[in-house]
């Protein structure tokens, strides 16, 4: 488990949107549309944003230099028009980092007072489980 | 995979709706994003046409909307936090008081307030001009010949605010390409753009607000006008002359000298008293309101929006075109309805303009 920086705790705790889009870039470089499609797909189509909530994310993580703006390139698996592509940034990285430790310990907790009893031992890793 | 799915009418409706929406963010959220935002929505439209066809489609809506909605509000609650921490609170409180004056606020205080203001306006509009109309038909003995030099004379004082509005104008449209380069230097800097826009307004000497105070020192005239003519006919329909005379009399101020015969309102074809039976006052009027609109530019809303922001767009694409025809019917509309000698004020009001602004550019009216 690295250190958790002094600068990074004042990014905490994330909403769910921007903790969501920063683990959706987390595997790597995805455009709008491919950060909505891995936050529906992780979440199991529990959660999904908007197109407004999800630039509205976008803004503030770009802002605070969470992310950054890869390149614009056309994405082959949709149609043939330009996408420009997010990635998480280095700060972005370890804030997602800190956020994924402050939660691991919210469900450490749980678990110790006994919430996840006869749920099997794994669960979601939506916000639901919480 | 497949372009021509974007040209099926469920997805290519929905993607134009949606672009339109986009309107209802702030311009600068807009331009950065929102090109970016309708193309992932459709790209949702269309894997959702793939899967479930046109219902698919329509179901997305009602998010969709929810989500516009909510992010355009947040994104202009942001901006206004941004700009002002004072505008809001403003707006907040004056909100709550005019719900505490229709609630709590027990009715008869509220008529008491209505009634003030009723007396307020009636001694400080009303009555002025009243008494002039009364002083100019005691010279001119003919109350239509009265209401239109009083006109000429009201018009005439505001000629000083006239000339000052079209300088603004002439000089609004020659740093129209400055503005421009303003808007395309500050295009993500809104806040910038403003404060550099308001640089250059004071290096030429602007004052966006001449424009305005002309327009609106013409309703408090044209509201006194109304009145003084609906005394006059109040006292000329009253079956009792002598009781039809005192209504003029009792507005005349006490130094004044009172009337002892009802003024005539008969005007060429038309009774100043009742709307024009041969609907040509109106008609004339609805034309005139079009060509000072036309000849003056008065398009007041590109003044009132000088920041380059949403609201200011959609009105001056409104008032380019649309304006001119909506004033126009509203002009009809009133002089079918009023009595003709409200028409007949406004037209010579206009006139007026139109006069001034053809004496003070000091060339014809359609350089």
């Amino acid at each position: 488990m690295t250190e958790v920086q002094e600068d990074v705790q004042r990014f905490l705790p994330l909403t769910p949107a921007a903790f969501h889009i920063l683990l959706a870039l987390a595997a790597g470089e995805r455009h709008g549309y491919g950060i909505m499609q891995e936050v529906a797909s992780t979440t199991e189509g529990q959660m999904r944003l908007g197109p407004g909530t999800l630039y509205r994310s976008i803004k503030q993580l770009l802002e605070a230099s969470l992310i950054a703006e890869a390149d614009e390139r056309t994405d082959p698996t949709l149609s043939d028009e330009r996408r420009r592509y997010y990635q998480l940034t280095d700060l972005g990285r370890r804030v997602a980092q800190a956020e994924a430790i402050r939660l691991s310990r919210l469900v450490a907790q749980a678990r110790e007072r006994k919430l996840l009893e006869g749920l099997g031992g794994e669960t979601r890793p939506g916000w639901e489980g919480l | 995979m497949q372009p021509n799915v974007d040209r099926q009418w469920p997805v290519a409706l929905s993607y134009a709706l949606y672009r339109r929406l986009l309107v209802l963010y702030p311009s600068a959220f807009r331009s950065a994003y929102g090109a970016e935002m309708a193309q992932v929505f459709r790209d949702r439209a269309r894997d959702v046409y793939r899967a479930h066809g046109a219902v698919g489609v329509l179901t997305l809506w009602p998010a969709a909307l929810r989500d516009v909605i909510s992010a355009a509000v947040g994104e202009h609650l942001e901006q206004e936090r941004h700009m002002s921490r004072k505008l809001l609170p403003l707006i907040g409180s004056l909100v709550v008081l005019v719900g505490v004056f229709f609630t709590v606020v027990p009715m008869q205080v509220r008529y008491s307030v209505w009634f003030a203001i009723g007396v307020f306006l009636g001694m400080v509009v009303y009555k002025p001009v009243f008494n002039l109309i009364i002083v100019a038909y005691g010279l001119v003995h003919s109350f239509p010949l009265a209401l239109v030099l009083v006109t000429l004379l009201f018009q005439m004082c505001l000629l000083p605010l006239l000339r000052k509005q079209l300088q603004t104008a002439r000089e609004l449209r020659m740093l129209r390409p400055q503005l421009r380069q303003l808007r395309e230097e500050y295009h993500d800097r809104p806040q910038a753009l403003r404060a550099a826009q308001r640089d250059l307004y004071r290096q030429h000497g602007i004052t966006l607000g001449a424009l305005p105070t002309w327009l609106l020192l013409q309703l408090p005239f044209l509201y006194a006008l109304y009145y003084s003519i609906l005394t006059v006919i109040l006292a000329s329909n009253n079956k009792d002359a002598a009781l039809g005379l005192s209504f003029i009399n009792r507005d005349i101020y006490p130094f004044l000298p009172k009337r002892d015969q009802l003024p005539d309102l008969s005007f060429f074809w038309t009774n100043l008293g009742h709307p024009d039976p041969l609907h040509i006052l109106p008609i004339l009027a609805a034309v005139l309101t079009v060509l000072t609109i036309l000849l003056l530019r008065l398009t007041p809303f590109r003044y009132s929006f000088p920041n380059g922001d949403t609201p200011r767009r959609m009105l001056s694409a409104v008032a380019s075109g649309l304006i001119q025809v909506l004033a126009g019917v509203l002009a009809l509309c009133i002089g079918l309805v009023f009595p003709a000698g409200l028409t007949l004020v406004w037209g010579v009001s206009l006139l007026c303009a139109i006069a001034g602004r053809v004496v003070l550019s000091g060339r014809g009216p359609w350089s």
